[in-house]
């Protein structure tokens, strides 16, 4: 009995001080790189949203949520990332859908262009921070490059163990960190830097998206008919990467056939009224908060009329959590003015 | 028990004795740790192109006025002598830092990626049939005019006839029987 | 399947679990499935080459054994009737004839051996000779797969063969427990070359779980991995860097690569082997030692007995002492002495016997110039120094020296350079190159950049370095605690706690500073195609 309690103590130890060196090498994404933050948030939230974006970049900076609470009463959430691939945002939404149940899903279509696994360090952002689940083991099978083992997602250790030359303070001050950055999965932006000599698309071999692609838009498609859930398309305004008139065909296609709407921001730039001069942080790839304005209202009065959707305002729980969101959202927004002026 | 030992170092001799060549002709052999022992399938010969690799020159080059732009070398240096480009765009990559960077010349482009603080040539793409590859093919030019040139060790990726060398790739596009695209592109980008 | 891998220590947990569930009787069956599992897991294609040989040997061996029970049944039988010289003439025979059998496996065994990994060097050569005649026409290459390991259980096979046939073992009659002798997963890739006397004791046993043996192996694997990853592959990004760019690094960065390289393959070879005899432990398998802290040799000699042992023994009883006595040799050193004079007519066929031994060990190495260069190497310095014993002797006398403490070390220091030296033939494109880049050891005279961070620009940061020099003192006070006895059996003694300490620190170590992963890409063990 003694010897068990011996062995139970050793393996508790070493378990608890394993669990602390894998906390202290995982990336923080404090001072730079917050995005790698952005998936492991949600979970911090009171699920009960009614739209709910996946995407890419072209969704985490175009759409902002406050505002579609403000002017439309809705409460919505992107879960995007960078270069989120459409398996990993398929499987976020099939993630998030164990929580709750948005009336609307928007996925803009971007990511239809990929294929195949791209970058490992865009996966762990995109992946680790999701909570374990079935889910997520389909995703990280889905999206591992050739390089990649299941095991290092299972103990990131394994994959980060390099990083013990590059400790930094930030890791010991964010070992167990929680705080919330963004805003309801939007990051704002507010300089501007003016979409100049923006390349057109260069000739490619193919202009067909891969058969992976369409396999898990067919089962986003799916999985909203199942759940009686508006799915949207949409793709958004950036200028670049170029987006084809042949890609574009196929996703006017798609959408007719399956009966969904499809939205293509880059058409209705006139009509969101967005000027390229002030409305792009980064030469048009994306939008800053001002840009971000303009698309939103567009989509929220798309949502408003055409589908209808009801305004929550009122609903003291939610006016409640947004009253706090709000006052957090503008004091970011005048940080960011701030620091901009002082530049 | 004798003759045992004689026939087994007549194996073994027979083997080493066919092989007495000139040691100077011997370079297929490379002393590189790396492949001598990694790759237990391949065969020494793969390794001639290795010296190649590092500092000099590499895979299929583009030439412009005298200007190698060799792919996956520093951009600084070639940028600098191709002259002023007609437009220049900055794209970063999402969420980290670092950007890609295009600069777009009167008939072709070339892109560079960063690496150590440094800007590397991630690919050329030549735009029209004023220039043409150093091997002297353009766009404009004939499937047959590739193959002949290049031969027809190709593989078909993504719409594209790719010529791998060394670390880069050379990639035709065609409409048809006619070239429509040429590119020169870096594999360490492939999928990291 | 590298060893380095986590589907390597996943099969082996598994293969552990099943090891000590399943009924003990078929423990040794687990065995062979799973070491024909680990070889086809590699690649499908190499368990054709293994079972070829394993077969064929096999065959031959039982054959022989047959022929041996023969022989000894008839002489029995007819032992009243035949006479002496009929007697003679009989067993003549009968050698003769197991003689060509054993030869028949012998030419398939090392035949297949040959043709994999010579014919590209082969044709490479004679291309080479062409072209020096001024011939245009080249030969092309052949595309083979050289199979994981082939030299290694091929060497074992023959070795067995061979004693099969000189009657000191009795042939396995089971067949599929003679394919386990070959196969035996762990030692499969890289050695030690067992014998088969030595290997069967503990092969086909059925063992009880013993959690001292099963500790001891894990210690001993986890040793391994710390040698192999935080040590090895750490100094390979250097050596690589070096030797990748001769033209830049000369003079002093080649004294550096070389030292580095040394410790590099040693550390590389010897964590391999320690995980290798290490999960053979945890099997309750013994699989024989193949070094004894080698860079504590006094001489060459010394430590060609201590380095890779198994490989030496093998070309020593196999090659070393059959050409020796051999017919042709035997005519040849009477010649020798008749015409040369006893002095030089008795070193004549050591010599001949020794370079055989040392061109064979260069190019089994590898099939390229370089390894035979250097197998030469070792060969004009062993017989050098044997020649100058005498002198050394009186030297040592002389001057009191034989058990004089910094003499000894100067000694050692003296042949761990000495063999680092012969080592860089491993790590340059070709033999000119080398005895180029070596000659600049001596006219650069740059020795500086050892000490002005120089050394920060082949792919090692400070905190490297700092990483190397805290595992060589790890390395060397191990070796120091192993003078006296097994450094686990040290471990064993002490107290819980402390020796969990010890355990977990050298894990953590591994996990944090080794080299694999996406940051680091894992490289293989370099003696696995030898």
């Amino acid at each position: 009995m003694k010897k068990v309690l011996k062995y139970v103590i050793t393996i508790a130890l070493i378990l608890v001080i394993l669990f602390f060196v894998q906390k202290l090498f995982m990336p923080k994404y404090v001072s730079d790189v917050t995005e790698g933050r952005l998936i492991a948030e949600y979970y911090e939230e009171e699920m009960d949203h009614d739209i709910l974006f996946v995407g890419d970049c072209e969704v985490y900076e175009n759409f902002v949520p406050a505002m579609l609470w403000t002017d439309y009463g809705y409460n919505s959430y992107i879960r995007g990332s960078a270069q989120q691939l459409i398996w990993q945002s398929y499987y976020l939404l099939e993630d998030a859908l164990r929580y709750e149940k948005p009336d609307v899903v928007i996925f803009n279509v971007l990511s239809m262009k990929y294929n195949e696994p791209q970058k490992e360090a865009y996966n762990r952002m995109s992946i680790e921070g999701m909570r374990w689940s079935k889910s997520k083991v389909d995703n990280i099978y889905a999206s591992m490059t050739s390089k990649e083992h299941f095991i290092e997602y299972v103990f990131p250790l394994l994959r980060y163990h390099s990083r013990w030359s590059e400790l930094e303070e930030e890791d010991i001050e964010h070992i167990f960190d929680t705080d919330v950055r963004f805003h309801n999965g939007y990051y704002m932006r507010v300089d501007a830097k003016p979409a100049k000599d923006v390349p057109g698309g260069e000739i490619l071999g193919n202009y067909q998206f891969g058969d992976n692609s369409y396999k898990y838009l067919d089962m986003m498609t799916k999985l909203c008919k199942e759940n009686d859930i508006e799915l949207i398309l949409i793709k958004a305004p950036s200028l670049y990467p170029y987006w084809y008139p042949e890609w574009e065909e196929q996703m006017e296609e798609y959408a007719k056939k399956n009966d969904l709407r499809y939205i293509n921001f880059l058409e209705l730039q006139d009509e969101c009224n967005l000027n390229w001069d002030e409305d792009t942080y980064d030469a048009g790839l994306h939008l800053n908060y001002y840009g971000g304005q303009k698309v939103t209202k567009y989509l929220g009065d798309y949502i408003k009329n055409e589908i209808g959707l009801k305004s929550r305002r009122g609903d003291e729980k939610l006016e409640k959590i947004w009253n706090e969101k709000l006052e957090l959202f503008n004091s970011d927004l005048e940080n960011k003015l701030r620091e901009l002026e002082g530049e | 028990m004798k003759k045992l030992a004689v026939t087994l170092m007549g194996v073994l001799m027979c083997v080493s004795l066919a092989a007495c060549g000139n040691s100077n002709d011997s370079k297929v052999i490379s002393g590189d740790v790396n492949n001598t022992t990694v790759n237990a399938q391949n065969n020494n010969v793969e390794n001639e192109g290795q010296e190649a690799s590092g500092s000099s020159v590499s895979g299929y080059v583009f030439s412009f006025n005298g200007t190698d732009v060799v792919v996956d070398a520093d951009a600084e240096p070639i940028i600098a002598s191709l002259g002023e480009p007609t437009s220049y765009y900055e794209n970063p990559s999402c969420a980290f830092n670092g950007l890609d960077k295009i600069y777009t010349y009167s008939s072709f482009e070339v892109d560079t990626y960063p690496q150590n603080e440094k800007d590397l040539i991630s690919g050329v793409i030549l735009k029209d049939d004023t220039v043409s590859t150093k091997e002297g093919i353009c766009i404009g030019q004939s499937n047959q005019n590739m193959i002949d040139t290049y031969g027809e060790e190709y593989t078909n990726e993504d719409g594209m006839c790719v010529y791998r060398k060394d670390n880069m790739k050379l990639c035709f596009i065609l409409d048809g029987d006619q070239i429509v695209s040429i590119k020169y592109l870096s594999t360490v980008l492939d999928e990291e | 399947m590298l060893f380095t891998s986590y589907e390597f220590i996943g099969f082996i947990t598994v293969l552990f679990i099943l090891f000590y569930a399943i009924p003990k009787r078929f423990q040794w069956i687990l065995l062979l499935a799973g070491s024909y599992i680990f070889y086809y897991l590699a690649r499908p294609v190499y368990v054709a080459y293994i079972f070829t040989t394993t077969l064929v040997v096999y065959l031959v061996a039982l054959k022989l054994d047959q022929k041996r029970a023969f022989q000894e049944a008839y002489l029995k039988e007819h032992k009243d009737e035949l006479t002496k010289e009929e007697k003679k003439a009989f067993k003549a025979k009968e050698k003769k004839s197991r003689f060509h059998w054993m030869l028949l496996g012998l030419l398939v065994g090392l035949g297949i051996l040959a043709v994999i990994k010579y014919t590209n060097f082969t044709i490479s050569n004679i291309n080479g000779i062409l072209s020096a005649f001024g011939s245009s026409a080249t030969l092309s290459f052949v595309d083979i797969v050289v199979p994981m390991g082939i030299s290694f259980y091929t060497f074992q096979a023959i070795g067995y063969l061979i004693d099969v046939h000189r009657g000191t073992i009795k042939a396995q009659r089971n067949f599929f427990k003679f394919a386990l002798f070959v196969s035996f997963f762990p030692q499969l890739v890289q050695g030690p070359i067992s014998r088969y006397q030595d290997l069967s004791e503990t092969l086909y046993k059925e063992h009880k779980f013993d959690s001292k043996m099963f500790t001891f192996g894990l210690e001993r694997i986890l040793w391994g991995f710390f040698k192999k990853l935080v040590i090895a592959d750490r100094m390979l990004i250097g050596v690589n860097a070096l030797i990748k760019d001769a033209d830049t690094y000369k003079g002093a960065y080649v004294f550096v690569g070389m030292l580095f390289y040394a410790l590099e393959l040693y550390c590389d070879f010897t964590g391999g082997i320690d995980i290798t005899i290490g999960v053979a432990q945890c099997l309750g398998v013994n699989v024989t030692e193949n070094f004894m802290r080698p860079f504590f040799s006094k001489n060459i000699k010394e430590y060609w007995n201590r380095w890779h042992i198994t490989m030496g023994s093998w070309f020593t009883d196999y090659i070393f002492y059959p050409i020796t006595v051999c017919g042709p040799m035997l005519k040849i050193s009477k010649w020798s002495r008749n015409h040369l004079g006893e002095t030089i007519g008795k070193r004549v066929p050591i010599y001949l016997s020794s370079f055989v031994v040392w061109f064979t060990t260069g190019i089994w190495h590898g099939a390229s110039w370089n390894f035979i260069v250097w197998g030469l190497g070792n060969f004009v310095v062993i017989m050098i120094s044997q020649e100058f014993e005498p002198l050394y002797h009186r030297f040592h006398n002389k001057f009191h020296l034989e058990n004089n403490r910094p003499y000894q070390g100067f000694q050692v220091i003296r042949t761990v350079l000495l063999m680092s030296c012969l080592r860089t033939f491993d790590c340059y494109r070709d033999v000119p190159l080398t005895f180029k880049m070596f000659g600049t050891m001596f006219t650069e005279g740059n020795y500086n950049v050892i000490f002005d961070g120089s050394l920060l620009n082949i792919g090692l940061k400070i905190s490297d370095f700092i990483i190397l020099f805290i595992g060589v003192i790890i390395l060397f006070m191990v070796s120091m605690f192993q003078r006296k006895e097994s450094v686990r059996e040290q471990i064993y003694r002490i107290s819980y706690p402390l020796k969990v300490c010890i355990w977990f620190g050298l894990f953590l170590m591994v996990i944090i500073f080794g080299i694999y992963g996406i940051g680091y890409d894992a490289t293989q063990f370099i003696y696995n195609q030898f």
